[in-house]
């Protein structure tokens, strides 16, 4: 079994169903509140520039509340007092599905230590895996930087689920956006996006809907890899390794025949949707 | 105040548009976006603009080349790269070909148009990305 989140665990084992899980979401989404909204009921901040602190969190690698105090919106003390709030009110999926009634306090505290077991099995895994494959450090700092990337623009929880060797294929229904790096080691990493996750992230890239069949969306995934693949050659320089990325490309699915190429990929999801990212080691 | 007028050079249309939208209703107004290295120092020639914010990694003409094309034609001018790169190699390459400063993806509206405002002051590495 992959590592997953909490929520699919419980609905691939049978102990919910899916109902169950999207009303749990839908109570998180109304009951978790980001920083920002918070001080907007707190009366210490106007919406307009809640706003304008969403956008920016979308875009910068900094939390809601480090951008209130770094944009001068916050005191350190406003948002430690807005983090206490936020802590007391955060709801998780298991306390969700026991709010609905789907699952009872003993049910989700025996769930919960199974899930920690295996999950803790699959962490170990993972980072054996990730140890054993060639050109590991490469191979490390593309997918979590891909995974960084991907959680910002989407807006979603990201969770890695496998590393493995294959085939590089690209599935029908995903879109591959891919950027050759070159320098003292060769290689080409690969983001591959399925549909709605395609069209969510050009969104989270642009900050307009975007059509998804458009130039500005594909120009937008592109931008997406070329973000991964050059803060990857940024992150491997202190580690030895003199590289640089070459312009981004994209392609569509190739057919059932397309040709095959070891990679090293990772599976991965963003919230509810599967996206993959490739590692081709050697020349372009 | 007059607005200081800025060129935007990137293959990207998402990254043109992203910064257009971003210097929308500041004090920096762009006149204009091109997608090619060899077109953007033939408009450079003709509009001169203030600023001109020129992506490191472009197909075709690369943005070193453009960098050194548009000094040729006016060694003042301020030129910003901008790129998700940002080694101390590639950082290092274009200041000391002349860029005024160095700017690396990703950033956010607010960090960029500081950055922007105080380029005439800080000139140099500031990596304000990850």
């Amino acid at each position: 079994m992959s590592s997953m989140f909490f929520g699919h665990y419980l609905l691939e084992n049978g102990v919910i169903g899916r109902e169950a899980l999207l009303d749990a979401i839908d109570r998180q989404r109304t009951t978790n509140r980001s920083l920002a909204d918070i001080a907007v009921g707190e009366g210490l901040l106007e919406q307009t520039k809640a706003d304008q602190i969403h956008a920016m969190f979308r875009v910068s690698n900094s939390s809601h509340g480090d951008l209130c105090i770094s944009e001068g919106r916050l005191s350190p003390a406003d948002v430690e007092r807005l983090i206490r709030i936020q802590s007391a009110e955060w709801i998780r999926i298991g306390a969700a599905l026991v709010e609905g009634g789907y699952l009872s306090d003993a049910a989700l505290t025996t769930q919960l230590e199974n899930f920690n077991t295996i999950e803790a099995a699959q962490q170990r895994t993972l980072e054996s895996e990730f140890n054993h494959l060639e050109e590991s450090v490469i191979v490390r700092a593309c997918t979590e930087l891909t995974l960084r990337h991907v959680a910002r623009i989407s807006g979603a929880p990201v969770k890695l689920q496998r590393i493995d060797p294959s085939d590089g294929i690209l599935k029908q229904g995903f879109r591959r956006f891919a950027q050759n790096i070159v320098g003292d080691r060769e290689f080409c990493v690969t983001l591959d996006l399925g549909e709605p996750l395609f069209s969510i992230a050009a969104k989270g890239m642009i900050g307009v809907d975007v059509d998804p069949t458009g130039d500005a969306a594909r120009d937008a995934g592109c931008e997406l890899i070329n973000l991964i693949g050059g803060n990857a050659c940024t992150r491997l320089e202190p580690e030895g390794y003199t590289l640089r990325p070459e312009p981004p490309f994209s392609c569509d699915y190739l057919g059932p025949s397309q040709e095959k190429r070891p990679s090293i990929r990772g599976a991965a999801m963003a919230g509810d949707d599967i996206f993959e990212l490739n590692v081709f080691i050697g020349p372009p | 105040m007059t607005p200081r007028t800025v060129m935007t050079v990137d293959d990207s249309a998402a990254i043109l548009t992203i910064i257009a939208a971003y210097l929308e209703d500041s004090e920096f107004k762009v006149i204009a976006s091109e997608r090619d290295g060899r077109r953007a120092v033939e408009v450079f020639r003709e509009i001169r603009p203030d600023i001109v914010l020129l992506d490191l990694i472009m197909p075709g003409q690369s943005g070193m080349e453009t960098l050194s094309q548009i000094l040729a034609l006016d060694p003042d001018t301020c030129v910003v790269m901008v790129s998700s790169l940002g080694t101390e190699d590639a950082v290092h390459q274009c200041l000391s070909t002349g860029a005024r400063s160095f700017l690396q993806k990703p950033f956010s509206r607010d960090a960029f148009i500081e950055f922007l405002r105080n380029l005439d002051e800080q000139p140099g590495d500031s990596r304000i990305g990850p």
